[in-house]
């Protein structure tokens, strides 16, 4: 054993004896941290019993460091230590120490955050840089986090042991929830990929820790099955390209046999001593889950019935709607959703969106996953939502659009429908650095902007790159003039060319896009390429409209996808 | 033992409570009282008149000034407090859970400097 990983197993454990010791935790972490540089001089290679070893090496080194000073605080923590027997420390009360030091750092005087940082600092042993870098907050924050903490411990005086059994209940859940906060953050980060591993597995550690500690109380091991049953199907929740599967999408030939059988077990052991409890049920949810070829949904839903009694909150209601489309169908799962209140949670509009797509109410899901898709924080999941919508959109396409196509002798036009207000529709319209997008692959025409800036006036000229097969320079350049501006209702440009002397000149003809807002979240979009005024000389070497009949269709997909990508 | 003060956070917004409903509060934090005298962690307990009666003298420059009214103008004052003697943060924690009951306030909970050290 390398002294990384005796660092990581044993610094929890040698802290929590040093602070019995001791009776402080910043007095015992700078001994057992004086302990370990002892140890990387010393060791060659571990010795049998490491942990021993470090506190042992840790208490000697207090000791001298406390003989060294003379303050009323040394005096207390050297007498407390000289009274300790002398004798390596024996299994219960190193045990014991470990439960004691998790009840401090989870102490409701603490805030939850602290509470987070405290646990993986003094239990899992992480550095200050590791649990910044899973919360994605400065280090600084961090570590004046957990300062202030051990400051709040002995200052106001939280004590340092297991709390008697009129507390405990309460003690307990605040313990319960910061282990299964510091997973769930592993296994859907607020932000950036999806999951951070090595929370999870700090949980689950943890969470064993804690089963091994308190056998009976059944929460405990509750907790431990469902972070089990959980972690077991984490190798088939992301596909190759790091993209999320859904359950019903899994593969559970890459789910941990082990963890489920583990998980499995400890359910059986739950359900025999029927004191059911939230984290009882819910790995009940997952055993059902991991149980067989598919889910068995009416006996999912009739745990969720359960949990919703012992645990009467929005997410369990959320949660429990998913298993009544399975069993009753969407729409009475819909129904159970629509006054739910959770202000910024991203699942509700994405359940809410699942559940229309097969109601058939394409435009109302495509509003709900936007709306998703606006608060999600997490990249992965983000992708997931639009990968979802995208495919909506294509249905989309074929049930809901009314794409016109219309010849009025000098001018052509097309019309569709897309699920997103016009004025957003308008703002990318009348940012030129979206047209070549438009444009499409298609023609090939527009490249790119030259000119970037929003269009905000009638008049406004902006220039764009353009290369056709044609042309006789292939690359050329055109020179927009902004002829209707009227957001978010409509804008159009003329199209001309400069001039060696720096006079433009413009063809004649108008491309041009009126919106009309059908409701909050839909908008008709209208496209219109107008040559009536082309002059004579200008049509004889050039043949309108110069493209085909799909083209104006393909841009207003284009635009579809555009817009409701943003 | 530690020294730890409970401080009432009395909502001076609040509507007043009715003669019966004031003489029952009082009575039941008497007893709470009661419950920490013979408890041994009592040593001390006051209620405080609202927070109009108060003065507030400022130091500056070497002399002082007078104002009128508490030190903030906020809806909660502090309306009394008890000091209490107790062994860690729990024991004062649920002496400040029968506190907040018995007088329908929050309570604050602030270790005494001398808190630190047994």
């Amino acid at each position: 054993m390398d002294l990384d990983s005796v660092y990581r197993a044993e610094y929890g454990r040698c802290v929590a004896t040093l602070t019995r010791l001791l009776g402080d935790i910043g007095l015992a972490e700078e001994a057992v941290q004086d302990a370990f540089a002892v140890a990387v001089q010393k060791w060659d290679e571990a010795p049998p019993n490491p942990g021993a070893w470090i506190v042992t090496t840790a208490r000697n080194r207090a000791i001298d460091r406390l003989r060294r000073e003379s303050t009323r605080e040394a005096r207390h923590a050297q007498a407390l230590l000289l009274h300790q027997p002398d004798e390596p420390e024996e299994v219960g009360p190193v045990r014991d120490d470990q439960l004691r030091m998790i009840f401090t750092c989870c102490h409701p005087a603490l805030s939850p955050l602290a509470q987070t940082a405290l646990t993986l600092r003094l239990l899992g042993g992480l550095e200050v840089a590791e649990i910044a870098r899973a919360y994605l907050v400065p280090e600084a924050t961090v570590s004046q986090r957990i300062v202030r903490a051990k400051k709040k411990i002995r200052d106001a005086g939280i004590p340092y042991r297991v709390p008697g059994a009129a507390e405990l209940p309460d003690r307990l859940t605040s313990v319960l929830t910061v282990l299964y906060l510091v997973f769930n953050e592993g296994y859907t980060s607020t932000s950036g990929e999806l999951l951070r591993t090595d929370l999870c597995l700090e949980a689950v550690r943890l969470a064993r820790a804690l089963a091994e500690l308190m056998p009976d109380e059944p929460e405990v091991i509750g907790l431990l099955a469902l972070l089990l049953l959980t972690e077991a199907r984490r190798p088939a929740r992301v596909g190759p390209s790091g993209e999320l599967v859904v359950l019903a999408e899994q593969d559970r030939s890459l789910w941990n046999r082990e963890l489920i059988a583990e998980g499995h077990e400890l359910v059986r052991r739950c359900l025999r001593r029927a004191q059911p409890g939230p984290y009882q049920l819910q790995a009940a949810i997952n055993a059902v889950h991991t149980d067989g070829p598919a889910t068995d949904w009416a006996q999912v839903l009739a745990l969720y019935d359960q949990l919703l009694q012992h645990a009467p909150t929005p997410i369990v209601a959320l949660n429990r709607a998913v298993a009544v489309a399975e069993v009753h169908g969407p729409a009475p799962a819909l129904a159970t959703i629509d006054e739910l209140d959770l202000p910024g949670y991203h699942l509700l509009p994405a359940t809410r969106a699942d559940l229309l797509t097969r109601l058939g109410r394409t435009a109302d899901a495509v509003a709900a996953y936007d709306e998703a898709i606006t608060l999600a924080t997490n990249d992965t999941e983000r992708t997931f939502l639009r990968t979802r919508r995208a495919r909506l959109g294509r249905e989309a396409r074929d049930e809901m659009t009314r794409s016109v196509h219309t010849v009025d002798r000098e001018n052509v036009s097309a019309t569709l429908t897309v699920a997103v207000p016009a004025a957003r529709v308008f703002a990318v319209l009348a940012d030129p650095t979206t047209h070549s997008a438009i444009d499409g692959t298609v023609t090939g025409r527009v490249q790119e902007a030259v000119d970037r800036a929003p269009l905000t006036e009638v008049g406004q000229i902006f220039r764009m790159n353009m290369y056709h097969p044609d042309h006789p320079h292939g690359d050329y350049q055109v020179a927009n003039k902004v002829q209707v501006l009227d957001p978010p209702r409509a804008i159009g440009w003329l199209t001309g060319e400069e001039k060696g002397d720096g006079r433009l000149e413009f063809g004649g003809w108008i491309w041009r896009y009126d919106l009309a807002p059908l409701g909050p979240s839909a908008t008709e979009v209208t496209l219109t390429y107008d040559w009536s005024a082309v002059p004579q000389r200008i049509r004889e070497y050039l043949q309108f409209p110069p493209f085909g009949p799909e083209h104006l269709t393909d841009s207003l997909h284009h635009l579809a996808e555009l817009v409701s990508g943003r | 033992m530690k020294k730890y003060l409970l401080a009432v956070q009395f909502d001076e917004s609040a509507p007043v409570l009715s003669e019966e409903d004031m003489q029952e509060q009082m009575a039941r934090t008497a007893k709470v009282t009661a419950e920490m005298q013979s408890a041994g962690s009592w040593v001390f307990v006051g209620g405080l008149l609202p927070s109009p009666a108060t003065t507030v003298v400022r130091p500056g420059n070497g002399v002082t000034t007078m104002t009128d009214g508490p030190f903030a103008e906020t809806k909660e004052q502090l309306g009394g407090f008890w000091v209490i003697l107790c062994d860690d943060l729990d024991q004062a924690l649920s002496w400040a859970e029968k506190c907040a009951l018995a007088c329908g306030s929050p309570i604050e909970v602030r270790p005494f400097e001398d808190a630190q050290w047994k």
